[in-house]
């Protein structure tokens, strides 16, 4: 800084206020203590336990005034800590005030120091050189000092203020809202704890916003933005989904066509069960609702989300399959998942689809791309009905003969890990449902079968019904008289509505490890002889069903590859030039390789099973059973065709064949003759 | 149970809700205050904007459960009063 004539002088210390308004302090004290008066106002008005001085008397009203007295003690506590805050507010604003005073004073200070330094300079000033005068010197060194000491001064007061603001932030932090809150996500846990209703109500509002989120109009769910936003509201959500309010909020909220839409955007494989949407949904369907909001939940949960015919697109079987995730997702993710009533109804929509397009009709919709490709969602429906509290639901889905068929029909999989669970959880179940259960069971075994044992009318799939065979048996030894009955009855010559019945009996003893279970049930269950030569007419129905199952499905694999090859000479014989050179060598081709209609036949070496002797009436009673379980017959393969195959190899062949055809009349003939002789 | 004096308590109960209110308008972070305790100023501020809108929701569930709970308490009443079959209105 230069003075008078370019005279040097001291850069003056710099007087800045320190930071702060006093002012903006003084408004917010002033709405503190306000909010504090009105805190207090509403501790007065909640005070003295109403509820028992309006003369309300019990449990409800001694519930309301202890809730009450909470809200009181918080509204308390809480204008304590603002009267407290206001207070120190209050003195920092006057610590501010008192600063902003003194360093106003030292400004002027050293404004009317700066003025009497410059007038010293210039008393004796030399006009002609422009030199200071003689007192020059000692003028700047007496501003300088004192520009010292300002400096001192200043930087004391801003380090009061300092201080003081320190020391007022700490009240601040210490005033909590919440005794042993701890502020911040603690104050609202603790509040959550006190103050059920409030708590209650934001969970809703969470619940709502999440909902109406996810069915805003413009969205898009194809957008892998969108899903990723999707995504990280229902993780946000998800610590809160088991709630009750807020699983009521969000599946009002999303209503049926909302429910569906997120089955379907999980189903169709762009997010996995252990996504959180799946995890929101599997917990939000498992939370006990609010009774009041028990109609709403119970329209968007139990509507038909499936449906059974829809080909237009794949959006049911997307549907169908998200079922299948949010399962999957209660089970990986600990959720309580839907209820077992509704997983039946689940179960029971995705059988209907199943059986009006084929079992495979689902699970071939799933895309092989996708990294969250989910489960056979009809598994992870019996899978779950198979646990602890699903059994009244596992036996009222199982107690269907027309379910058991499809169960029976589709292959698992699981290796038919769920079924069996579900079956033995569901024939566990007391009184007439269990009994359903295993007799629709039999039943589903048994029906097709027509009385030759000929399978063409029968979808039972072999493997699964291994699978369930053992299931299948211990609960006939638990309850024998789903089967003794069915016995005495067609033992006494009735029973025609029983055959199914008997029929999957039959089946299921033939299994070995079965039979032994169901000798040993029936011969504890009935002494009549009659049920006990009927079980042996059944024992006998299955060994040769068995044998007769095993030479039809050898005769259907003859007869497939027969077709082919059939059709395919049948296609040679339009070639002109070399066609039935082709067409014979085919034929040879045929005969080696099997492929020719013929199949190798087994022996039947089942047990036997004869009528017992000895007993009154036994021999009629097996007589009877057998009558209406049929006599399962073979097929047998037709012979190799040798004639054709010596016409097709050997040169002229057709001339031998004449021959050949020739001899073998002739010796009919002298066979004939040779009878005739005998007789 | 004083019936009307207990749906008056739910109705002032709800009422007091509005105090709660006012008390969160009070609390609301103006935004004109700088220097260092700002940030203090902000955060005690909306620890009690929370509890006064945790106060003023508590209020608002349990004024109505009040009432509903005297609303329950008539209806119940009234199902137990039912005149006998066959009895004379009004006897």
């Amino acid at each position: 800084m230069t003075g008078p004539m370019g005279w040097p002088l001291p850069d003056p210390v710099r007087l800045d206020p320190p930071p702060g308004d006093p002012a903006a302090l003084a408004d917010v004290a002033t709405r503190l203590d306000a909010a504090a008066t009105l805190l207090g106002d509403l501790r007065e008005r909640l005070g003295g336990a109403p509820a028992a001085a309006c003369g309300w008397a019990g449990d409800d009203a001694g519930a309301a005034d202890a809730q009450v007295a909470r809200v009181g003690e918080l509204a308390r506590s809480a204008a304590e800590a603002l009267v407290c805050a206001a207070a120190r507010v209050r003195r920092h604003e006057e610590v501010l005030t008192d600063v902003r005073q003194r360093l106003a004073q030292l400004r002027r200070a050293q404004a009317e120091d700066f003025d009497v330094a410059v007038a010293r300079m210039g008393a004796g000033a030399d006009p002609g050189t422009g030199l200071p005068g003689p007192g020059a010197a000692a003028a700047v060194a007496d501003l300088v000092a004192a520009e010292a000491g300002r400096g001192g001064q200043s930087a004391g007061m801003l380090t009061e203020v300092d201080v003081d603001a320190a020391a007022t932030a700490a009240v601040l932090a210490d005033c909590g809202a919440v005794p042993d809150g701890r502020g911040g996500a603690g104050d609202v846990r603790t509040l959550e704890d006190l103050l059920p209703g409030w708590h209650a109500a934001t969970l809703q509002q969470r619940g709502a916003a999440f909902a109406a989120a996810f069915l805003r109009p413009d969205a898009d769910p194809t957008d892998m933005t969108e899903l990723a936003e999707t995504e990280a509201a229902a993780r946000r959500l998800l610590p809160w989904a088991g709630n009750g309010a807020v699983a009521a909020a969000v599946l009002t909220g999303l209503g049926a066509d909302g429910v569906q839409e997120a089955l379907r955007l999980l189903g169709d494989g762009s997010l996995s069960a252990g996504s959180a949407l799946a995890g929101v949904m599997a917990a939000v369907l498992g939370a006990p609702v609010p009774t009041g909001a028990a109609t709403g939940v119970a329209r968007a949960r139990d509507a038909r989300h499936v449906d059974p015919d829809d080909i237009a697109g794949l959006d049911a079987d997307h549907v169908a399959l998200g079922m299948g995730v949010v399962l999957a997702a209660a089970r990986r993710q600990g959720l309580a998942g839907p209820p077992p009533a509704a997983v039946r109804e689940w179960g029971r929509q995705i059988i209907g689809r199943e059986r009006e397009l084929g079992s495979e009709w689902i699970i071939s919709s799933r895309s092989r791309a996708s990294f969250a490709r989910p489960g056979d969602p009809l598994v992870e429906v019996l899978d779950r009905l198979a646990r602890a509290d699903g059994g009244r639901q596992a036996a009222e889905l199982l107690g269907g003969e027309p379910t058991w068929s499809h169960l029976l029909s589709r292959s698992w999989e699981d290796g038919g890990a769920a079924l069996t669970a579900v079956v033995e959880r569901a024939a566990a179940e007391p009184g007439s449902d269990g009994d359903l259960v295993v007799r629709s069971g039999l039943r589903a075994l048994g029906i097709g079968l027509a009385d030759d044992g000929d399978p063409a009318g029968w979808t039972v799939d072999r493997d699964t019904a291994t699978l369930v065979t053992p299931a299948l048996a211990d609960a006939v030894a638990t309850r024998p008289e789903v089967v003794v009955e069915p016995l005495a009855r067609a033992a006494s010559g009735e029973g025609e509505q029983d055959r199914p019945v008997l029929r999957g009996l039959g089946y299921l003893s033939a299994e070995p490890e079965a039979a032994v279970v169901l000798d040993r049930a029936l011969s504890q269950a009935s002494g009549a002889p009659a049920v006990r030569a009927g079980y042996l007419a059944v024992r006998e129905y299955g060994q040769r069903l068995d044998h007769a199952l095993h030479e039809f499905a050898a005769q259907e694999a003859a007869i497939r590859r027969h077709l082919t090859t059939a059709m395919v000479t049948e296609a040679l014989s339009y070639v002109k030039r070399g066609g039935d050179e082709v067409a014979d060598a085919l034929t040879v081709l045929s005969v080696v390789l099997d492929a020719d209609g013929t199949w190798d036949a087994s022996p039947d070496e089942g047990l036997h099973f004869a009528a017992p002797c000895g007993e009154r009436g036994a021999a009629a009673a097996y007589g009877h059973v057998a009558a209406v379980l049929g006599a399962p017959t073979a097929p047998t393969s037709p012979p190799t065709d040798w004639v054709g195959l010596i016409a097709a190899l050997v040169p002229g062949g057709e001339r031998a064949r004449d021959v050949v055809e020739a001899g073998v009349g002739v010796v009919e003939e002298a066979r004939e003759l040779m009878d005739a002789d005998a007789d | 149970m004083p019936v009307e004096r207990v749906r008056a308590l739910g109705r002032s109960l709800e009422d007091a809700a509005l105090t709660a209110d006012d008390v969160r308008a009070h609390l609301v972070d103006e935004g004109d205050l700088d220097g260092p305790l700002r940030t203090p100023v902000e955060l005690f501020l909306d620890r009690h904007r929370t509890l006064a809108a945790a106060l003023a929701g508590e209020l608002r569930w349990l004024g109505p459960t009040v009432v509903g709970i005297a609303d329950a308490w008539v209806q119940l009443d009234a199902a137990l009063l039912l005149p006998a079959p066959g009895a004379e209105p009004g006897r």
